[in-house]
């Protein structure tokens, strides 16, 4: 039997940060991790570092974590290869303009600034190798992208070197409440106390809820991509389209990695994931289309992962309805990359009953109907 | 639905299989990367000059009465078609001339047959380095073959086939360097009975070796490990042997570390693998006509397990036969009758097969690749950088490519994925077999961004 103060489940991203704040501020922290690390959407995501185009609600989590990304050589010891080298998001049409217009006007009336209205020339100069429509855009210049596994793997390691223990191929599969918190049992049988819990499980996070009787709205979904094999250095910022299925960056290496809401199949039972070549199909008309220089590209590989998607997709960061003592941080939506250096310092302000930096009550379970 | 069986392949378990289905009336399509059908045993045969062919001997003009039953048994034939993605449910994706479209047929069976088995070392990616084998198919498509001084390192039929063709052309062969460990040999006795239950197997081998030897082409036995030498190319090889070490001038290194089979495509599906521990390779999990554990997909021949070409040829034939009474309710009684003396003949094709493989089991060692020395070619990646990832703490193989990007290049790790597990196993003390192996991703072949964008797909 192994016990501790809090109990992480889920060595995802959210998870190890978590970790990380808890055992920083001297608590002991176990985390449970169902497979070995770092693996599924944690691992093998995108890597966008994006506060630009976000839910209104998740701006000031975004606009915090972002200050923490040019920090992580302090927070954890290395840089995670992230690159600052701007988001932008092209308007094709006057309509997709007046519709970022409105946005940024929304954004600044938050009293944000990061997200910015740029005119056509603007575009063209950073993104010289644009070649379709455009009426203008928004770019948001400090974002950037990161190597997830080596992010998830810096995080882990730092939580680990601040004393949280890592049980890696342990699967729960029972939580019980008790008289002083929680008793956890795996499937091999081993089992785990704690005073609190934390439910960090990613797609899995309706599961775990449901072990507690929660009820997490997530769909598992498989979330697709397709990689190009290297080329010749042509654009710099991460881009997107409004209304277009495309979203990409180039690689230090040259590869470019294309992706932009393509689903695959997936086998929940199995964990297994297909990819969708017609999506696939889609998506290379849609980039050929608007990069000229993008008609000279290999597919080189595809692949989808498993990530929680949640009904309004906004995750879920809070305490449970049910289970005194747990907290959710799951449900990300596949846009919770950029936002887990802050969330794990938000989790852990929760856990030790201190009020949160940022509020979190656009996050709160409370926000569904009790069923 | 196009047809009733896809087959991926037209090397022998290909045609012996299109040849069976077709006699008993299935709607046949086979697809194959290579202009003209063989495979790699039987490549280019039926359309090589006869210049080539007392070279190239009789165990590649054995083949001949199949490719011709092949090319008259009416089934639709594609060459040069690149499939790139094999659904579960039987619908494949191929490219051929520029233009990809999707096929879908009521059972697809895989034969691709199997490859040599890439192994880095110091130099391996000099030019003037290639596979034994590598240099057998260039003499089969175009009579083109390396100009001497040529050495040979490695173990296995085929390194001794290939320096008999090589000698046979006339080609200075400066040594043989052969690292079968001698404790191979006491291993493999206990295998001699059933081999010599087809004594002409094993004949043919002695015969090429004593005719290598009379040859006086240098023989050193006994070999741990070579390295290939020269600057902007290959201009010697060095070896080491238990008491001694020495250098051979080369303009050619022709390596051959044995053959593995050909496992992308069952591992895009996702399909079972086990683990050969003799010749270390996977395979995937198949009954003995083929059957795997998705329906629709049967897998036969050398990727099924590396047998050689004839047993291939009644693999695919057993395959064929299992996939026609699945699919036009064969008779029962008619079908067990055929498979039973197709079995028979395939025991008897296979007595020999486990001396054969204990004989040239990998040495240990094969695999002690120094720090310096790329494991990915595609990726840049050396093996010091796979350690330095294991070191940091990475340990799942799949996760190590992410961080290091080793097999993460065009390739997708055809080259380097073997050695990869082999260098992971031996960092972390575990077997290979617990390491696991590099997913597989479609497109399985590379396919260019433009073709994709037009390509004929029907989905779900």
């Amino acid at each position: 039997m192994e016990k501790a103060d809090v109990i992480i489940i889920g060595a995802g991203l959210m998870g190890a940060s978590t970790a990380l704040n808890l055992a920083r501020a001297g608590k002991q922290v176990i985390l449970l991790e169902k497979e070995l690390t770092p693996c599924h959407a944690s691992a093998v995501n995108a890597g966008g570092v994006r506060q630009l185009n976000r839910a209104f609600e998740e701006i000031p989590l975004s606009v915090a974590a972002m200050d923490l990304w040019p920090e992580l050589p302090k927070i954890v010891g290395e840089d995670c290869d992230f690159r600052s080298v701007g988001q932008v998001r092209i308007a094709p049409d006057d309509e997709a303009m007046g519709i970022f217009e409105e946005r940024i006007n929304h954004v600044n009336a938050l009293g944000f600034s990061h997200e910015e209205l740029v005119g056509p020339d603007e575009i063209r100069r950073l993104v010289p190798s644009y070649t379709a429509e455009c009426a203008g855009g928004m770019v948001s210049r400090r974002d950037g992208f990161a190597q997830p596994a080596k992010t998830l793997k810096a995080f882990l390691t730092a939580a680990c070197n601040a004393g949280a223990r890592l049980f890696t191929q342990c699967a729960v599969r029972d939580i019980q409440p008790t008289a002083n918190g929680f008793r956890l049992a795996t499937e091999a049988g081993r089992i785990f106390h704690s005073e609190t819990l934390v439910n960090s499980s990613g797609a899995w996070g309706k599961k775990l809820a449901a072990l507690v009787g929660d009820n997490i709205p997530i769909t598992p979904s498989a979330l697709a991509m397709m990689v190009v094999a290297r080329m010749p250095r042509f654009i710099a910022p991460v881009i997107g389209v409004h209304g277009r299925k495309l979203s990409f960056k180039q690689m230090p290496n040259g590869s470019v990695v294309i992706g932009g809401a393509l689903r695959g199949s997936l086998d929940w039972q199995k964990e297994k994931t297909e990819i969708d070549f017609l999506q696939m199909r889609e998506s290379a008309q849609t980039v050929t289309r608007h990069f000229e220089v993008m008609k000279q590209a290999t597919v080189v590989r595809t692949w989808a992962g498993i990530e929680g998607i949640m009904s309004d997709k906004l995750p879920v960061i809070g305490p449970s309805r049910n289970c005194p003592g747990l907290f959710h941080a799951c449900g990300f939506s596949a846009h919770g990359f950029q936002l887990s250096p802050m969330v794990g310092r938000l989790v852990a302000q929760l856990v030790q009953g201190q009020t949160p930096e940022v509020n979190l009550d656009a996050f709160s379970l409370d926000r569904f109907e009790e069923e | 639905m196009d047809k009733d069986l896809i087959i991926v392949g037209a090397g022998p378990a290909g045609m012996a299989a299109a040849v069976t289905a077709k006699k008993y009336g299935l709607e046949v399509l086979v697809l194959d990367e290579q202009p003209a059908p063989g495979g790699q045993i039987y490549r280019n045969l039926d359309r090589v000059p006869e210049s080539r062919l007392s070279i190239l001997g009789e165990d590649y003009q054995a083949g001949r009465d199949l490719v011709s039953r092949f090319r008259l048994c009416g089934a639709a034939y594609e060459p040069n078609a690149k499939v790139w993605k094999i659904h579960p449910r039987g619908r494949v994706c191929f490219s051929k001339a520029g233009q990809s479209q999707e096929v879908t047929a009521r059972a697809v069976l895989i034969a691709t047959g199997a490859v040599e088995r890439p192994v880095p070392f110091s130099g391996w990616t000099l030019p003037g380095v290639m596979g034994a084998g590598a240099v057998d198919a260039n003499f089969k498509s175009s009579g083109v073959y390396p100009q001497g001084p040529v050495v040979l390192a490695g173990s296995g039929p085929l390194l001794l086939q290939t320096a008999a063709h090589l000698h046979a052309l006339g080609v200075i062969i400066n040594g043989i360097l052969e690292t079968t460990p001698r404790q191979n040999h006491g291993r493999a006795l206990g295998r001699m009975p059933a081999a010599l239950r087809r004594p002409g197997y094993l004949f043919k081998g002695v015969k090429m070796l004593a005719a290598l030897k009379r040859a006086g082409i240098p023989w050193i036995s006994g070999v741990t490990a070579y390295q290939a030498r020269g600057e902007d190319c290959l201009t010697s090889v060095t070896y080491q042997t238990r008491s001694k070490q020495g250098e051979l001038s080369a303009g050619a290194l022709l390596v051959h570390e044995g053959i593995v089979p050909r496992c992308d495509f069952t591992r895009q599906l996702g399909l079972a693998h086990h683990w050969n521990p003799v010749q270390r390779y996977w395979f995937p999990e198949t009954s003995d006509l083929g059957r795997t554990r998705e329906l629709c997909i049967y897998v036969a021949g050398d990727t099924a397990f590396v047998h050689g070409g004839v047993p291939a040829a009644l693999k695919g034939e057993l395959s064929a036969m299992d996939i026609i009474a699945q699919l036009k309710g064969m008779d029962r009684e008619e079908c067990e009758t055929l498979q039973a003396s197709v079995r028979k003949k395939l025991i008897r094709e296979l007595y020999p097969r486990p001396f054969v493989d204990q004989l040239y089991a990998p040495r240990s060692g094969l695999y002690d690749v120094e720090d310096d020395v790329l494991v990915c070619r595609c990726e840049g990646v050396t093996a010091g950088e796979i350690r330095q990832a294991l070191g940091d703490g990475y340990l799942d193989i799949n996760t190590i490519k992410g961080v290091t990007r080793c097999g993460m290049g065009p390739c997708q790790g055809r080259m380097c994925g073997m050695a990869l597990a082999e260098i992971i196993a031996d960092h972390r003390g575990m077997a290979v077999r617990d390491v696991g192996a590099l997913s597989i991703r479609p497109p399985v072949r590379n396919l260019s961004l433009m073709e994709l964008a037009r390509a004929q797909l029907e989905g779900e």
